[in-house]
């Protein structure tokens, strides 16, 4: 049971971070094809404030939730942030 | 189909100046309900949410009120859930009533169906930053003009808003009296402006509509003085993540389609309330986004400085 329920957190984490990396590449279109979802918005991709910023807006818009701008500064790759939204979302 | 519903809320002896948004409004099919008062100012909000048949609340009252304290944000969620614009107009004086009543109707009869947008703000890197993304995400199947304050001057400006393009969305900070950015742009400029009005003007920064020092906001005295039918501004102090949201979400709506300005404030609201309570809707809630095809020639015969 424990081993299926870990599965399927993974698997929606993996839809999440497929997810946010959708939402990034239409932000910013000059970005890879993919990327290590580990990898840092600023100093790796060299994303900006204002992309991020508009990044939170498309979140809160596809996921239907608030995020406080004091939230912001932890999300600092696709990682974080679909830890953050999986866990508002299953709470 | 039902027949929308605006509900016009004014002091008695007002009535008779909006007599040509009234026309206009029935010219564009829409029932009007006038509701005259003599003493208080009504509390529409409470009376909004009592109803669902609303498309659109205009309140007129006394300039000695302030727009933050008329009104609880640019709309109000009716008995059935639905988001209904309600604008908020100070009876200055007659001659500006109707100034503004005319401006909203010629808005109403011109027609055009071409969406036009005018990006104008700040000369800082910030918010010409938010100029360049939006422009990006207007790109397709809008016509925009980047009139921001490093192209263009403040004089170059009152002319380029005479065009009479549909939409202007300001960013960068924002004062009571005016716009920060062109050096300081205040209502004075716009003294004796004969272009054609503007659908509406957003003024996505601080406090453009609150009464600080101020008698009449500058957020307020736009409609009055005819250069728009609408704008919208802010009562205190917003943050700038805040208005990066509104900015994404008011190219998203004009990208899926939108024709009153009240509906692209209440589909492009963001969904925290802290960052729609702060501004209001000042004039004309239905003012009308299209362009008509004079004004985006004039608007592309506007000189800017590469």
């Amino acid at each position: 049971m424990k081993i299926n329920e870990t599965t399927e957190t993974v698997r929606i984490t993996d839809d999440v971070i497929n997810q946010l990396r959708s939402l990034l590449t239409q932000i910013q279109p000059r970005l890879p094809q993919t990327w290590p979802s580990g990898s840092l918005f600023q100093s790796e991709l060299g994303l900006d404030s204002l992309d991020l910023v508009e990044l939170v807006a498309r979140v809160e818009q596809r996921y239907g939730m608030l995020i406080a701008d004091s939230e912001l500064p932890r999300f600092v790759s696709l990682d974080a942030m679909a830890d953050y939204i999986c866990a508002r979302t299953q709470a | 189909m039902t027949e929308r519903t605006v509900l016009l809320v004014a002091p008695r002896p007002c009535m008779q100046h909006l007599n040509p948004l009234l026309r206009a409004w029935r010219g564009a099919g829409l029932r009007v309900e006038q509701q005259a008062y003599d003493s208080a100012l009504p509390d529409i909000a409470a009376d909004v949410k009592a109803r669902q048949d609303l498309a659109a609340v205009l309140l007129v009252g006394s300039s000695r009120r302030a727009p933050a304290t008329v009104l609880p944000s640019p709309f109000v969620t009716d008995h059935a859930g639905k988001r209904v614009p309600t604008a908020w107009l100070p009876a200055t004086d007659a001659r500006s009533l109707r100034r503004f009543a005319t401006a909203a109707a010629r808005v109403h009869r011109r027609g055009g169906r071409q969406p036009g947008v005018a990006l104008l703000s700040q000369w800082h890197p910030r918010y010409l930053h938010i100029v360049d993304r939006m422009e990006t995400l207007l790109r397709d199947g809008h016509k925009v003009f980047r009139w921001t304050s490093d192209v263009i001057l403040r004089e170059g400006l009152v002319e380029a808003m005479g065009s009479g393009v549909g939409l202007g969305v300001y960013v960068g900070h924002g004062r009571p009296i005016g716009w920060v950015g062109y050096h300081g742009m205040r209502s004075r400029h716009f003294q004796g402006f004969a272009g054609e009005p503007m659908g509406a003007v957003l003024s996505l920064c601080c406090r453009t509509a609150s009464r600080r020092r101020t008698g009449l906001s500058y957020a307020e005295a736009l409609p009055l003085q005819g250069v728009a039918a609408a704008s919208f501004g802010a009562t205190s102090d917003t943050l700038h993540t805040d208005n990066t949201r509104w900015a994404v979400a008011v190219c998203d709506v004009l990208k899926e389609g939108v024709s009153t300005v009240g509906e692209l404030i209440t589909r492009a609201a963001p969904s925290s309330p802290n960052a729609v309570s702060p501004y209001r809707l000042i004039g004309d809630p239905l003012a009308p986004l299209a362009s008509p095809a004079a004004a985006l020639r004039r608007a592309h015969a506007v000189q800017v400085y590469p």
